[in-house]
């Protein structure tokens, strides 16, 4: 499904993001990037969707490279692809609904269809009844729910999360946990960045450490670290 | 091509009719919201256009005053004096049929005098106390364009009869270039003007984008096409340009017609173009120009920010 092949990351102002990366992701797996600020793990999600490309080496997608994309086929591969992040990204001027009905209204769906979907979506994120409340009169862990819905909406092949339980509290960010393992149960592939000592060792997932823009571990069932 | 796409692999890179519509509303809302920013952006058109509409009139003025001006410049051929009215009337039948003449008008001898009695106006006094007429037939010719009129008056002046042409060598010469110098001026001015409301433009749809770059961040995270993103801020440009154009067109017809009434006024001899349909057709592209603009700035403000 992701395949990195000896990927480097150098920015414009000379930081080495990434050196030497490759690793790969089944369909269907769960994998936690982590790995102390700065490890290169925001680098590496924005790899897969071409927020960046790599310096040197290649980044396949579902058996597509790309960097070879061209311009017009981002956009098919973005919809394939959804984000979340640790600041939510939602639109503070439009409802919880219009938020997550925005990334179908971008597919050109009808509004009957998209109604259909947006409701059985936010249904399953349990905010059926916050549908017309408005972004800031959500808690955080309300507001990471309506993103992971937008995120999850159109059926995506993969969903990256970037540190999604970075600004919330330990009960809040098992909701969240609890909501995507629901998600990686119905076959999305999912690629979480995290800080998280407790969830990963608690998941029991598969675990890429990085440090210094190079990958020290890749385990099945892993842990956060050996340390303490 | 579906590279990833579970749920829209048929989706075309094509919209329906009603996304169109449901965009472009999308950037009248938009404008709505922004009010100030629209305000600003609509008063800097506005007054552009102005600016460019008033200096196309001045220039269409100024083509069209040395049209007249040109066009009035005629020669002059003295024949000789003892040449009888039926040899006149022979060379004004031959310098007719030559090509690129206008007109040609006879003036005879008498007809002269009796206008220069009348320019001097002591004319009545001069022919009394003169023994005879002393001024020659002579035949007033224009040519089709004035710059012409320099060879035709060469050409006639070998033919028989004739005594002399006078066309205002100086005159003509001084004038054609000085009517060709203002018009490139004038088109230069022209378009600089224009490149300068572009920028305007530009710059003003630029900031109302960068107050949105967060939502033009997710619509491409969530795989927004570029044309999708694009549609609703070009159709606001086009919307701001087009309106502050036609405004400006309106209060720039007011305002022209008054001051020429008053010109007119002032100063009859002075050729202007009126209320006709040359002003009307400047007025139109004008807002045309305006639509114009607007798109285009639309596409070149937001073309930075789709660079991904």
């Amino acid at each position: 499904m992701i395949q990195f092949l000896h990927v480097t990351k150098i920015y414009a102002n000379g930081v080495k993001a990434l050196k030497d990366v490759s690793f790969y992701v089944e369909k269907g797996d769960f994998v936690f990037l982590v790995g102390p600020s700065g490890a290169g793990k925001s680098t590496l999600l924005n790899l897969i969707v071409r927020r960046e490309t790599p310096t040197v080496g290649q980044v396949n997608v579902n058996g597509h490279n790309v960097a070879r994309l061209r311009p017009r086929d981002l956009p098919a591969l973005r919809r394939g692809v959804g984000y979340i992040f640790q600041d939510f990204k939602l639109l503070p001027d439009r409802t919880v609904f219009e938020n997550v009905a925005f990334a179908l209204e971008v597919l050109d769906m009808t509004r009957r269809e998209i109604h259909r979907r947006v409701s059985s979506v936010l249904e399953l994120v349990g905010l059926s009844d916050r549908a017309h409340a408005f972004p800031h009169e959500l808690s955080g862990g309300q507001q990471q729910r309506v993103s992971l819905a937008r995120a999850v909406v159109g059926s995506p092949l993969v969903l990256l999360a970037d540190e999604p339980t970075g600004n919330l509290d330990p009960d809040t960010s098992w909701e969240i946990m609890d909501l995507l393992l629901e998600i990686n149960r119905r076959g999305t592939t999912i690629l979480m960045a995290t800080h998280n000592r407790e969830i990963v060792n608690r998941m029991k997932k598969r675990v890429v450490a990085l440090e210094d823009g190079r990958i020290m571990r890749d385990e099945q069932r892993g842990v956060y670290s050996y340390a303490d | 091509m579906a590279v990833l796409c579970a749920t829209s692999s048929g989706a075309s890179t094509a919209m329906r009719i009603s996304t169109i519509g449901r965009l472009c509303g999308q950037g009248l809302v938009n404008l709505a919201r922004n009010w100030t920013a629209t305000f600003i952006t609509f008063t800097s058109a506005f007054i552009t256009f102005f600016m460019l509409g008033a200096s196309v009139l001045f220039v269409m003025n100024l083509s069209y005053a040395s049209q007249v001006f040109l066009g009035q410049l005629e020669a002059r051929v003295y024949l000789q004096p003892d040449a009888t009215r039926q040899q006149a009337l022979e060379l004004a039948a031959v310098v007719r049929g030559l090509p690129g003449v206008k007109s040609v008008q006879l003036v005879t001898k008498e007809q002269a005098l009796a206008m220069m009695s009348n320019l001097t106006g002591v004319g009545d006094a001069l022919a009394a106390g003169l023994p005879r007429n002393p001024l020659p037939d002579a035949l007033r010719v224009r040519a089709e364009r004035p710059e012409q009129l320099e060879k035709l008056a060469h050409r006639i002046e070998g033919l028989a009869g004739v005594d002399k042409v006078d066309y205002g060598k100086a005159w003509l010469d001084r004038l054609l270039q000085l009517a060709r110098t203002l018009s490139v001026g004038a088109l230069a001015v022209l378009a600089m003007v224009a490149v300068g409301v572009l920028f305007l433009i530009v710059n003003t749809v630029r900031l109302t984008i960068l107050a949105r770059r967060r939502e033009i961040e997710i619509m491409q995270l969530v795989g927004a096409s570029s044309g999708y993103i694009r549609l609703p801020f070009v159709f606001e440009s086009f919307a701001v340009s087009l309106a502050a154009a036609a405004l400006s067109a309106v209060a720039l017809r007011q305002a022209y017609l008054a001051l020429a009434t008053r010109l007119e006024k002032a100063l009859p001899v002075l050729p202007l173009l009126g209320n006709g349909p040359m002003l009307g057709n400047a007025l139109l592209a004008l807002v045309a120009a305006g639509a114009f603009i607007g798109v285009l700035a639309g596409l070149v403000a937001i073309r930075r920010y789709l660079r991904t």
